[in-house]
């Protein structure tokens, strides 16, 4: 690692903030409408139906995590779509850099494209849920912390799944087996708690599922009346869920494309 | 012509696995000279852009290595890309950014002082008649001012040695003939220049050497001149035609 290998990095990454940067108010108003529908249907229709009264509440910072995992089915479709069309990452590949910085950068642009993109869905929580829900009564040290490692697990878990995702005609079946269930069932409508009195073996076996641990975390930041898996555990398990999918990701790609040790 | 050496590539083999495994390259061994243009030929699967990638350093070698100045390019393989400027078969362009926009970064990516970048894309996108799509995205390109703008953005950092892997396919002939004269103005600066191609007439106007590869072997290497006077030949695609049927003949007997 050198000076200019940082410097060939940094402007990677600003080329991809000014990209990002024409499309932001576009992801602002797609998150927005997407949490406050959810949100309006959990918080006052739900209850309708037997739902507890308090259910949007507890849907919004999910809700986070949630548009997190839909962001990553959209980068692995760009990356994948990418690679068999235009092919721009091969010119990455030829810049002076080592190679496994051009994966790992792509694993950072996304981390910070869906952190930036899922800004307004707490401000746009209080709107839809009014009182219901006090944004003083956060944590704030603990939500930045867990929003700020969530957001890198999706970057460098959309960079392992376009490693082994063959082509954009196998993106759906990506979304329905891979990440549709690990969304589904990683606590985003429960805690993991209350899945273990219902069915303790799936929930031991849910422990494997690394959205568990990102909403769980999450939800540590809201004071909350339900039991949730301690914040330290969330924290390491999605560090090491990240690192994992990052190192998974880089190793494939490196497979892939042949590129040099 | 210098003749000092620039690149020595030593025995090179590139095998990739599959069933069966093919052998795109055979321990090829080559000498590019300073200020050269070299030209690769051969027909499909020969292993020209095999050799041409493997040289760019976006793909490694299975065995084999390739000296610049005396050392290993894999010893610093970036410091190797600082010098050179390849310019893939498939225009390869940032649809996301403008063509002005894809220069600068282009610049910025080699770590260019910022006075340097502003000056030389101007000059690029003039010389490359590219000004007047200066603030347009890269995908409203016809396909010929994309090959020119991979071009211009391959040579942004001046490199000393330019790869080209098949920069006229599929051009109309007078977007190729334009390409050509660029080529040449190349090597009037004193760049050297790979060519991979498909066209042999193309290898014969703009070509100092020639080097003719075949299933992942060099066949022949020398100035076109010489290898129509060896042949008998008066142009070189039938010096490749004679090669051609003479491979066949052999492998008749």
């Amino acid at each position: 690692m050198n000076y200019n290998h940082i410097l060939t990095f940094a402007n990677l990454l600003m080329r991809d903030a000014r990209v990002f940067k024409r499309h932001i108010i576009g992801r602002f108003i797609d998150a927005c409408i997407w949490s406050s529908i959810i949100l309006f249907v959990s918080q006052y229709i739900m209850p309708e139906f037997g739902v507890s009264s308090n259910f949007g509440t507890f849907v919004m910072i999910g809700n986070i995590a949630a548009w997190g995992m839909l962001e990553v089915g959209t980068n692995v479709s760009l990356l994948i779509s990418d690679l068999t069309g235009i092919q721009s990452t091969s010119y990455y590949l030829t810049l002076p850099i080592p190679q496994s910085w051009i994966f790992i950068r792509i694993g950072l642009s996304d981390a910070f494209k869906t952190f930036v993109s899922t800004l307004p869905i707490v401000p746009m929580g209080k709107i839809i849920l009014g009182d219901n829900v006090s944004l003083c009564s956060l944590v704030y040290g603990k939500l930045i912390l867990s929003y700020i490692l969530a957001h890198l697990f999706f970057g460098f878990f959309g960079l392992f799944l376009a490693s082994i995702t063959p082509a954009l005609d196998y993106i759906t079946t990506i979304k329905l087996r891979i990440i549709f269930p690990l969304w589904f069932l990683g606590c985003y409508q429960f805690t993991w708690h209350m899945l273990y009195k219902a069915y303790p073996s799936i929930a031991y076996l849910n422990l494997c599922n690394p959205i568990v641990y990102i909403m769980e975390g999450m939800r540590n930041a809201v004071p909350s009346e339900h039991a949730l898996i301690p914040y330290s555990i969330c924290i390491i398990m999605t560090l090491l869920f990240t690192i994992l999918f990052g190192y998974l990701g880089v190793r494939q790609f490196k497979k892939r494309l042949d590129c040099l040790l | 012509m210098s003749k000092k050496i620039l690149l020595n590539i030593k025995n090179v083999t590139k095998a990739y696995k599959g069933t069966p495994p093919i052998q795109a390259l055979k321990g090829v061994s080559l000498d590019i000279y300073e200020g050269e243009v070299l030209s690769l030929l051969g027909v499909n699967g020969a292993g020209k852009t095999t050799l041409s990638s493997i040289i760019s350093t976006l793909h490694p070698a299975t065995s084999g290595d390739i000296l610049y100045n005396g050392q290993s390019i894999y010893s610093d393989v970036t410091g190797f890309r600082r010098i050179i400027g390849f310019c893939p078969q498939k225009p390869n362009i940032d649809e996301m950014l403008t063509i002005k926009e894809n220069l600068l970064f282009a610049g910025r990516y080699f770590n260019l002082p910022e006075s340097v970048i502003a000056t030389r894309s101007i000059e690029l996108m003039e010389q490359f008649q590219l000004l007047k799509y200066a603030d347009s995205k890269g995908s409203i390109l016809s396909g010929g001012y994309k090959q020119r703008f991979i071009l211009a953005r391959t040579l942004m950092h001046n490199p000393k040695l330019v790869i080209l892997d098949e920069p006229t396919v599929a051009l109309d002939p007078h977007i190729r003939r334009n390409l050509w004269d660029i080529i040449k103005s190349l090597k009037e600066n004193g760049t050297t220049v790979l060519l991979t191609t498909h066209y042999i007439e193309e290898a014969e106007v703009l070509s100092d050497r020639v080097c003719i590869l075949d299933k992942g072997v060099i066949n022949l290497i020398d100035t076109p001149e010489n290898l129509k006077k060896n042949f008998s030949q008066s142009n070189l695609e039938d010096v490749f035609i004679e090669l051609l049927n003479e491979e066949k003949e052999e492998k008749n007997l």
